[in-house]
């Protein structure tokens, strides 16, 4: 029995350090920019088969493809920003929310048109399933490296945005865009670069997620669903806060894979976060605005 | 002169009759087309159309967007279909218990969610649509199956049709219920109170309507709607799937009807509905046939373009291109030329004679916002029927003293005694409104996608029935000049009138106590001698109490006939506007304390 | 003015293209191919679809149906069961068909047939399994596959009869745990599997519904680890059925056997996500391959001519979804429709209720007799029937029924021990002979 709740709570651990890892970006946008960006799911999906082709017709590791695609997907936010968002930032919520589900169906498609409804995966990257032993549950290297990149990109983002000059740029924009504009900050390169960093931390998200689960067109509103929970759960501003909810998460969903019937696996976050934002809108961890 | 139809529904717009002239039509349709696939696009219109309209009334209306109203869909199908097969309970009775059903869990999880600001409102409502499927699917499974069949045993008794006719033909008039519901609504107390809240909750609040009681009206006549529609559904397809009728693509799909025909307008929903339909089938046939995903590409794309370029919907397009149509069609009825004068200025408007009486008084009042004192130890009192200025330097709490008196903030400490009876607990300023007390926003929030008209008309009802609110809009309106703006879109004012609509909107409750704040601020040296003569118009018309917040001191001191001055929260002199304005200490505080060296000097 | 007058000239020509191309032939006979082409279903989906095509091309190439027709395929996407309705609908109204070919998914199966019922329009049923699809009285409804009571079925049947003494094990001693998809097919197959295990006394120890929005099994799977299954039936579709095989493997679940039935077992991206640990999966469910010494001469060279059309025109090696589509409207348009040069849908439902196809002359074990519009099975392939292959390097072998087998199955070895040499392979075939 203690065996079984050491096994569920490190493969909470695990799984929750995914979820930290692809909500992050969207607490970066969703959070911080303000931006509705229902097609989150999508650029997972995207980042995941990126990573595939990289891997299936170059032969290039995952964990190494992120060099390629963490600038491919920054760019790739660009043109999101450029295109797509910016001519909906100052536009009410609701549009936002409809442009970005129509984003999302055009992603979903375009993946189905030309890689095929297939589901892809790829084998374990470390031959021969290497793992740990934690408190005698076994860890793969796969999903030890989700925990070991999760950590690192989240310090590097949470550093960025508190002590960087574009990081606190970011910040002052998205609590007053009009002041920050009169303080000489280019808002509109602030809108792409959030973007990018957030798309560039989805695609690496991909990446490190892709050899734990396969990936097809359809996946994405899975996971989107999930960051939103994360994220809002986790009090929308705080990057910690989104790394640690992550966990939560993960750690809630393990529990809940195994003690109730799997429709209601989701149905758990789901009433957490109903009563989050009954409760305690602010989140776990966000601090109320004045 | 009136134009009613028979069922004594007051049609007095043109864009109604158009509406069910095509109803109308749209019956004659159904009972001769022979074309089955004419007529199942049909029945999916006036399903669609229904469902669009009723999400209308929670999110066109009242401003609530739901993205999970395809759960009421699934409550409804699933209650009549479950009553049906497993205890032979007809569907005419089915659907309202689905509906019951539909409204009960409504209430359970969108009454507490509609005080979430805008994007997690709609996190709420996706999650309600999963939490809804996940138990029925639970449901479901547990009883060994999955999906649930009907079988084909057609009987006006088991809503079950031999001809698509009449599938068609009950879609119709399904849609012309919804729609007279509609019209009804939106002609009624209930709807301008609806509607008012979509547009700007905190300004219905302060006219007297409670807005978490109206949305949930406005939720439980959307979910019983949805829900019946879920019955036909199920009867219709004979067929219910959990990923069917609890999908969240349907549930865009649904807000979209209403977003794509025109959002909050009675067409709206069924021009998107048909719109919408012949489009996913043509698409599907001719592109989704041949190239599957490019059908859908392309649906993406349209959605995010739509969204763009055209967020008022088809209709915001249209109308312009037709106006000159619907004008030759029946007018409207002026309302506001009804001569009789049948309203009644209550009593207490009428000039008092005891001017001493207190009307009301601020005790020991105290603000704090974490380790701010906004407003500290605060004593005044106000008599019936003066004006009452309140000056001070920014930031010396005049804004939030008027937020504690009119119930947007609740004291920390102290006591506010309106007509000797304690209001300082009572936290909700619809309430405070009903006991008497009025208030404009320093930064107006007129109801903008309604009419100045009917921008008045939502305080008037609080204390009076339609036709004498009528009445008694079109006297407030002339009152603050604003008669031949009466049908222009309150947002489509500039603010000069804009702050007298905010007037009108104070003054349309029938407060005993109207609480103005800066009706002045950002108007030129000419608006500013027309709002005063506005002002002193309504103190001597109506003689009710007035306290005001102004900047502007040349107005304020002419107007007043006492004045407070606030500085830190503390209340610094007292008195006629001739005394405070050589009072030493106002003058430091407004200038600083090298002025008042000067001042003293001089 | 000139670009729009181009534009113009363009939108004029396009939408008479489409007008003219629905008219048609009058020597042409159409039929409706009505699958899910978009959404979660549309691999299946498509590999169906491709079967139905190779067949009409094939009969075409035979001088085609009633009376000489040349056939033409219009296609409908199925992708829920409101879009089936309605593409159902329209190709009857709009097209004119009175034959339609589909569906692979029961759930959007079900309105479709409905509708294509009431209408007096023959629906040739692929590959939906669920068992109540026949029983609703559609006098214009014949499917070819198995039910899925058939196949849970064999499920029992073979764990019990094969796998348990393969262990030394008996049925009550055999330890079950079948993880299966919520939807109609899961329940048809996987829920059926449950009931018919119990009843063939197999000690059934969990049945594990799932729902497809579901990321992450592990949790899942961990509670099955504590069951310490013997056998595990994975009934789920491409994407689903891989993640819960990495799953298993990532949290060391070591059942003796795996029971797949599903599109994953036989697709090769299994293998690409599992490599070696893909082999030696059971794959019970309807299929192809049978015993080549079995079948008849007939049976090899369609199915022959079937593999080079298929390949050629859609560049990979038929699937499963695409042999039984294949079969089932090569069966209808071969041997249904040339009997007759009438399009009288009762007269060719009667037609259909009187052939009798031989199980050896196709090569999924399964022959062709519909029951007749009296049974309570109406339309229903009375000579339908699961089978068992096992999956060595990305092919799968039949091993059950014996008479259709090429080798017996194989005891599996445990994962990362699970590589099978193609010299493996060449022995087992030749221990059947």
């Amino acid at each position: 029995m203690e065996k079984i709740f050491i096994e569920l709570l490190i493969n909470g651990i695990v799984l929750g350090s995914i979820f930290a890892l692809f909500s992050i970006g969207l607490t970066l946008i969703f959070g911080i920019m303000k931006i509705v960006n229902f097609a989150h799911g999508e650029y997972i999906m995207l980042g995941m088969y990126a990573s595939f082709w990289l891997f299936s017709l170059m032969g290039i590791n995952p964990y190494l493809s992120i060099i390629i695609i963490a600038p491919l997907f920054f760019f790739i936010g660009y043109l999101s920003q450029k295109f797509v968002i910016q001519p909906i930032l100052n536009s009410p919520m609701v549009a936002q929310l409809l442009a970005t589900v129509g984003l999302g169906i055009v992603m979903q498609n375009f993946a189905l048109l030309f890689w095929s409804a297939d589901p892809r995966s790829i084998q374990e990257v470390f031959i021969g399933r290497q793992g740990i032993e934690m408190l005698g549950v076994k860890i793969s290297y796969e999903e030890l490296m989700a925990f070991i990149i999760a950590t690192p990109m989240n310090i590097c983002l949470f550093i960025f945005l508190k002590y960087t000059k574009l990081g606190k740029a970011l910040r002052a924009t998205s609590q007053d865009m009009q002041a920050a504009k009169l303080m000489g900050i280019d808002v509109d390169k602030i809108y792409w670069i959030a973007f990018a960093i957030s798309s560039a931390s989805v695609g690496i998200a991909g990446s490190v997620i892709l050899p734990i689960y396969p990936v097809n067109p359809t996946i994405g509103i899975n996971f989107g669903l999930i960051a939103f929970v994360v994220v809002i759960l986790g009090g929308i501003t705080s990057i910690n806060g989104t790394f640690i909810t992550g966990i939560i998460i993960g750690i809630i969903d393990s529990f809940s894979g195994y003690l109730l019937p799997s429709v209601f696996k989701e149905s758990s976050f789901f009433i957490i976060l109903l009563l989050i934002l009954w409760f305690r809108p602010i989140g776990l961890f966000g601090r109320a605005l004045a | 002169m009136r134009r009613s139809l028979k069922f004594g529904l007051n049609i007095k717009f043109n864009r109604e009759y158009a509406v069910f002239f095509f109803l109308f039509l749209f019956i004659i349709v159904s009972i001769f087309i022979k074309n089955e696939f004419v007529l199942h696009l049909l029945v999916l219109s006036f399903l669609y159309a229904s469902l669009g309209s009723a999400w209308n009334i929670v999110g066109g209306m009242a401003g609530q967007f739901s993205l999970g109203h395809a759960a009421f869909l699934g409550i409804g199908a699933y209650s009549s279909a479950f009553l049906y097969l497993k205890y032979g309970l007809t569907p005419w009775i089915g659907m309202i218990i689905g509906g019951v059903i539909s409204v009960f869990v409504g209430i359970l999880v969108f009454y507490p969610s509609f005080r979430l600001r805008e994007f997690y409102f709609v996190i709420a409502t996706i999650a309600f649509l999963e939490l809804i499927r996940s138990i029925i699917v639970y449901w479901r499974i547990s009883e060994g199956g999955i999906d649930t069949y009907i079988p084909f045993v057609p009987s006006l008794k088991n809503m079950i049709f031999e001809a698509k006719n009449s599938y068609a033909i009950l879609m119709v008039l399904f849609l012309i219920a919804v729609i007279i519901i509609e019209i009804l609504i939106k002609n009624s107390k209930m709807g301008y109170y609806i509607r008012a809240i979509g547009e700007n909750s905190d300004a219905a609040e302060m006219v007297g309507v409670s807005s978490s009681r109206y949305k949930l009206y406005a939720l439980i006549i959307s979910a019983f709607i949805t829900a019946i529609a879920g019955t036909f559904f199920a009867q219709y397809f004979l067929f219910v799937s959990p990923t069917m009728v609890f999908s969240f693509p349907l549930s865009v799909q649904i807000a979209l009807f209403a977003i794509m025909g025109g959002i909050g307008t009675v067409e709206g929903p069924i021009i998107g509905a048909i719109i919408l339909t012949i489009l996913d089938t043509y698409f599907r046939a001719w592109i989704g046939g041949s190239y599957g995903a490019v059908g859908s590409l392309i649906y993406g794309f349209m959605l995010m373009i739509f969204v763009i370029f055209l967020p008022g919907g088809i209709l915001s397009w249209i109308e312009p291109k037709f106006k000159y149509l619907f004008k030759k069609l029946p007018g409207p009825v002026d309302e506001m030329l009804i001569e009789r004068e049948s309203f009644v200025l209550p009593k207490e408007l009428t000039k008092s004679e005891r001017k001493n009486e207190i009307i009301l008084e601020v005790k020991s009042l105290k603000k704090n916002f974490g380790g701010l004192t906004a407003v500290n130890s605060l004593n005044f009192k106000v008599h019936k029927g003066e004006i009452l200025g309140l000056i001070g330097p920014n930031g010396s709490g005049k804004t939030t003293t008027f937020n504690l008196l009119s119930g947007f903030l609740k004291p920390s400490e102290g006591k506010i005694l309106f007509e000797n009876e304690e209001i300082s607990t009572i936290n909700s300023p619809n309430r405070i409104c009903k006991k008497g007390i009025g208030r404009t926003f320093q930064l107006v929030k007129p109801f903008g996608g309604m009419t100045v008209f009917e921008n008045v008309m939502v305080g008037a009802l609080l204390k009076r029935g339609i036709s004498e609110a009528k009445n008694y809009s079109a006297y407030i309106i002339k009152l603050v000049g604003l008669w031949d703006f009466r049908y222009e879109y309150a947002r489509a004012l500039p603010l000069p009138f804009l702050k007298r609509l905010e007037i009108a909107k104070g003054l349309s409750t029938s407060p005993k106590l109207l609480l103005l704040d800066e009706c002045m601020a950002g108007l030129n040296a000419t608006e500013k001698k027309e709002l005063m003569d506005v002002l002193r118009n309504i103190k001597e018309k109506l003689g009710i109490t007035l306290m005001i917040i102004e900047h502007d001191m040349k107005s304020i001191m002419s107007l007043s006939d006492r004045i407070i001055v606030l500085n830190y929260g503390s209340k610094i002199a007292e008195g006629k506007p001739e005394e405070i304005s050589r009072n030493a200490a106002v003058i430091s505080a407004y200038l600083g304390l090298e002025s008042e060296k000067n001042a003293k000097n001089s | 003015m000139k670009l729009s007058k181009k534009i113009m000239g363009s939108v004029v020509v396009i939408i008479l293209f489409f007008c003219l191309s629905t008219f048609g032939y009058s020597q042409e006979i159409k039929v409706g191919s009505v699958h899910p082409l978009t959404g979660p279903r549309a691999l299946p989906g498509i590999e169906s679809h491709n079967g139905t095509e190779i067949a009409v091309d094939m009969q075409n190439s035979l001088g085609g149906i009633l009376g000489g027709k040349r056939i033409r395929i219009v296609k409908g996407d199925a992708k829920d069961p409101e879009a089936a309705a309605s593409e159902t609908e329209r190709l009857i109204s709009t097209e004119g068909v009175k034959i339609i070919f589909g569906t692979y998914s029961s759930t959007c199966g079900a309105p479709a047939h409905q509708v294509a019922g009431r209408r007096g329009v023959l629906y040739f049923e692929n590959i939906a399994t669920e068992d109540t699809l026949t029983q609703r009285g559609n006098k214009f409804l014949i499917r070819f596959n198995n039910k899925g009571s058939q196949i849970g079925e064999m499920i029992a049947d073979y764990s019990a009869n094969f796998i348990a003494p393969m262990y030394n094990k008996k049925p009550t001693e055999l330890k079950m745990v079948v993880v299966r998809l919520n939807d109609a097919w899961g329940t048809a197959i996987g829920g059926t599997a449950v009931k018919k295990s119990k009843e063939a006394k197999i000690n059934v120890v969990g049945d594990f519904p799932y729902d497809l929005s579901v990321i992450d099994f592990k949790a899942m799977l961990i509670k099955i680890k504590s069951l310490d299954p013997d056998v595990i039936v994975f009934n789920s579709y491409a994407t689903d059925g891989i993640n819960l095989m990495k799953a298993a493997r990532s949290i060391d679940l070591k059942p003796k056997a795996i029971i797949g039935s599903g599109v994953w077992a036989c697709i090769p991206e299994t293998g690409k996500a599992l490599g070696d640990d893909a082999n030696y999966i059971y794959d019970i469910e309807s299929g192809f391959g049978v015993n080549p010494k079995y079948i008849s001469e007939k049976a090899k060279k369609i199915t022959a001519e079937f593999e080079k059309r298929y390949k050629e025109k859609f560049g990979v090696e038929p699937p499963s979804n695409s042999y039984l589509a294949f079969w089932s409207a090569w069966i209808a348009l071969h041997e249904i429709l040339t009997k007759t040069s009438e399009l009288d849908t009762q007269k060719i439902r009667i037609i259909a209720s009187e052939i009798d196809i031989s199980e050896k002359d196709t090569n999924t074990g399964m022959g062709a007799k519909y029951a007749p519009t009296d049974h309570p099975d109406a339309g229903h392939n009375l000579k339908s029937t699961p089978i068992v292959r096992q999956r060595f390097n990305d092919k799968l072998y039949v091993v059950y029924p014996t008479k259709f087998a090429v080798c017996k199955g194989q005891k599996d070895p445990g994962w990362g021990k699970k590589k099978v040499s193609d010299e493996q392979i060449i022995n087992w075939l030749k221990e059947m002979k």
